[in-house]
């Protein structure tokens, strides 16, 4: 690595072009008290263009000292030859060999690797030099999307609230359909099932009905539930889950509510459970009865004897429900 | 969707009907020394079965010419057969199965016909009705164009009396059919749907009219027809544009030569749906209310595909009440409330088939 070491302004820097920048935390209390009790340990790594420096590695390190009120910073400057992609493997590797990528930081350096990188194979090799990512290509290119979908949701990845393949499905998704998409993630705090299931619901029914997803969420019955503060996130989530899957599926769920509403009008005991064959597809009907003594069984026979005269049951069978 | 290049299995390359096809495409052409070079091809592309539909493979089948129809358990099957002639198509509709069938999936066409006619002189050999068809795999007549299929085939059913083959297409290649002496032992058969889904689903197929006027056409040549309603969708407007089908198809040819019509709503296998997501993106078929069937695969939820299923089956009553009409892979459930009876009771549906094509098409009995 070619550089010179130098003390320079702080105020030189320009601090606001990241295009080297792979780390996605920001600066913490911790990194500014230990700056202000032992120092500077590793210096950043800049390089000048124009008038002004760029940092290649240490964003972090420069905003702390900034924050502890110095002015001056000691550095290390690279040689302006030096080219963007060497840079940039310096900065991958000054991330890599301190700490295990997330998501996200993987996503931007794999992203600005291919926009450095001319042709296939140097490329792939780098992604496989420098960040371990393996050599399946499909597997790197989904990685790679991620660094297009917007901050909102790059964040909820962060908070590990959202699986990377949920997450790669989504990339393609307009902006705004993104944005709203983000609110109800942050909002209901879905399990990886959950989260695919109403994402898959959320999006089959917009391509349905012809309208965007960002409409759709916005509809007054779904932000009803969503911005009722009354409610807890897991109830929030029961009750759009259910709205969703009768707006996705509304002869199954009728005939589903059906089917309950006179299975209850059955009036069987609690232990005694009838169940109908699965999205009613089939023709066998279940029923369970529990039992833990032999007088329990008496009392089941005779709760059997009444399901089979009343009237109600040859209705279910005959699927008089639909 | 044009074939821009043959390969030809180097098996084959002296076969006359590789030589004979080769001369009526004109396009590249090049040896290969077996199918895997040809699958890598088509698996490399960023849509493979886009790729697949246009090349066109020449090769030998390795297994059995004839197979059985792979009906699935928990549905009525018509115990039909199938002439493995070919694979894959060069049509484009975005709900074929064969997308997914072949890993990948390749236009392939197999030229050890000795074989086929082997087969199907076993086949002829048999007391039984065979119904059997090479439309499953394929279109049975996108080869027509290339390829003598129907002038073999047509004949070798003719000189027999216990078999007939059917030629199911949504095509308009009919115009060698008035010069075989098919002697009724070969229907052709139409796959039937509404304007709207043909127009949006069905790439590269001909429109309905068309399809109905091939038809007559072959009526006026004297073959016996068959149409299937498969697959049916429901989408809003759904029952007046199937029922205006039922029409046209009535105002087209005579309720008396059709053999049979068969109806199945849209099934697919899970495993379809991302291709049909990603290749078609403006087709809405994917987002009816789809339930995972006893097989497996994701049907429209039962009561309505009973509801449409009625509304055509009282179509054709009008205008048709004795012309044979059967589900494709329905239940029991769905046979009696659409049609008020179970094919058990005529002794299955593949025997009631067989008895209508016996009658149709003047087998033995």
């Amino acid at each position: 690595m070619n550089y010179t070491e130098a003390d320079i302004n702080i105020s030189d820097i320009d601090q606001t072009d990241d295009f080297y920048k792979i780390t996605t935390a920001d600066v913490d209390d911790d990194l500014i008290h230990s700056i202000q009790s032992i120092g500077l340990l590793n210096r950043p790594l800049l390089m000048r263009k124009g008038h002004a420096f760029i940092i290649v590695s240490g964003f972090r390190r420069t905003e702390a000292l900034a924050r502890t009120g110095e002015n001056r910073l000691s550095a290390r400057i690279l040689h302006p030859d030096i080219s963007p992609l060497d840079c940039l493997k310096f900065s991958i590797s000054d991330n890599t060999t301190q700490r295990e990528l997330n998501m996200i930081e993987n996503a931007r350096a794999v992203d600005k690797l291919a926009n450095l990188t001319t042709g296939a194979e140097p490329f792939y090799t780098l992604v496989e030099t420098f960040l371990k990512l393996g050599k399946n290509r499909r597997l790197i290119h989904k990685i790679q999307s991620l660094n297009s979908l917007p901050e909102q949701i790059k964040t909820i990845i962060l908070k590990e609230q959202l699986d990377f393949s949920i997450a790669s499905e989504l990339v393609g998704y307009p902006e705004s359909d993104l944005t709203a998409i983000a609110i109800y993630l942050d909002t209901l705090k879905l399990s990886l099932s959950k989260q695919r299931e109403f994402l898959t619901l959320i999006a089959e029914i917009s391509r349905r009905e012809n309208i965007s997803v960002q409409e759709f969420l916005n509809e007054p019955d779904l932000k009803a539930i969503i911005q009722n503060n009354d409610l807890e996130g897991n109830q929030k989530a029961g009750k759009i889950r259910i709205y969703l899957k009768k707006r996705r599926y509304p002869s199954l769920t009728g005939t589903e509510e059906r089917f309950i509403q006179l299975v209850k009008e059955l009036k069987l005991n609690p232990n005694t459970k009838v169940s109908p064959p699965r999205y009613f597809e089939g023709s066998v009907f279940s029923l369970t009865m529990n039992f833990s003594s032999l007088a329990e069984l008496i009392e089941q026979k005779e709760s059997f004897d009444q399901l089979i005269r009343h009237p109600i049951t040859k209705k279910l069978v005959d699927k008089d429900f639909y | 969707m044009p074939i821009s290049k043959i390969y030809i299995d180097q098996a084959v390359s002296d076969s006359p009907v590789v030589k004979k096809i080769t001369s009526c495409l004109s396009i590249p052409f090049e040896t290969v020394p077996n199918s895997q070079h040809i699958y890598q091809i088509v698996s490399d592309q960023a849509d493979p079965v886009s790729a697949g539909k246009q090349v066109l493979f020449l090769t030998e089948n390795k297994g059995p010419f004839i197979r059985k129809c792979p009906g699935t358990h928990n549905y009525t099957c018509c115990d039909y057969q199938i002439l493995h002639i070919g694979t894959f198509c060069t049509m484009d509709c975005s709900y074929c199965i064969l997308q997914a069938y072949f890993h990948p999936p390749v236009l392939q066409y197999f030229v050890n016909h000795d074989a086929l006619k082997t087969e199907l002189r076993e086949l002829f050999e048999k007391e039984t009705i065979s119904r059997i068809g090479t439309g499953e795999f394929t279109d049975s007549l996108i080869w027509e164009v290339w390829t003598d299929t129907s002038e073999m085939l047509v004949p070798m059913f003719a000189a027999q009396e216990r078999a007939v083959l059917e030629l199911k297409t949504k095509t308009t290649h009919v115009a060698k059919m008035g010069s075989f002496d098919h002697k009724r032992k070969t229907i052709l058969s139409w796959s039937l749907n509404t304007p709207a889904i043909i127009r949006s689903e069905e790439r590269k197929t001909s429109s309905l009219q068309a399809r109905l006027s091939a038809a007559r056409t072959c009526e006026q040549m004297g073959y016996p027809l068959a149409f299937h309603f498969d697959p049916v969708f429901i989408y809003e407007g759904c029952e007046s544009d199937y029922q205006k089908v039922v029409k046209d198809l009535f105002d087209a040819v005579s309720k008396e030569n059709i053999t049979y019509i068969s109806i199945g709503s849209f099934r697919y296998m899970p495993s379809i749906y991302h291709i049909i997501e990603r290749r078609f993106p403006q087709s809405r078929i994917l987002y009816g209310e789809f339930v995972t069937g006893l097989d497996g695969k994701m049907r429209y939820f039962k009561p309505l595909r009973m509801r449409i299923y009625k509304v055509i089956i009282d179509a054709i009553r009008k205008f048709a009440p004795d012309v044979l009409v059967y589900f494709c892979m329905e239940d029991d459930e769905v046979w009696n409330t659409c049609m008020g009876f179970l094919p058990t009771s005529f002794g299955g549906l593949g025997h009631m088939l067989d008895r209508r094509v016996q009658k149709i098409c003047h087998l033995k009995s």
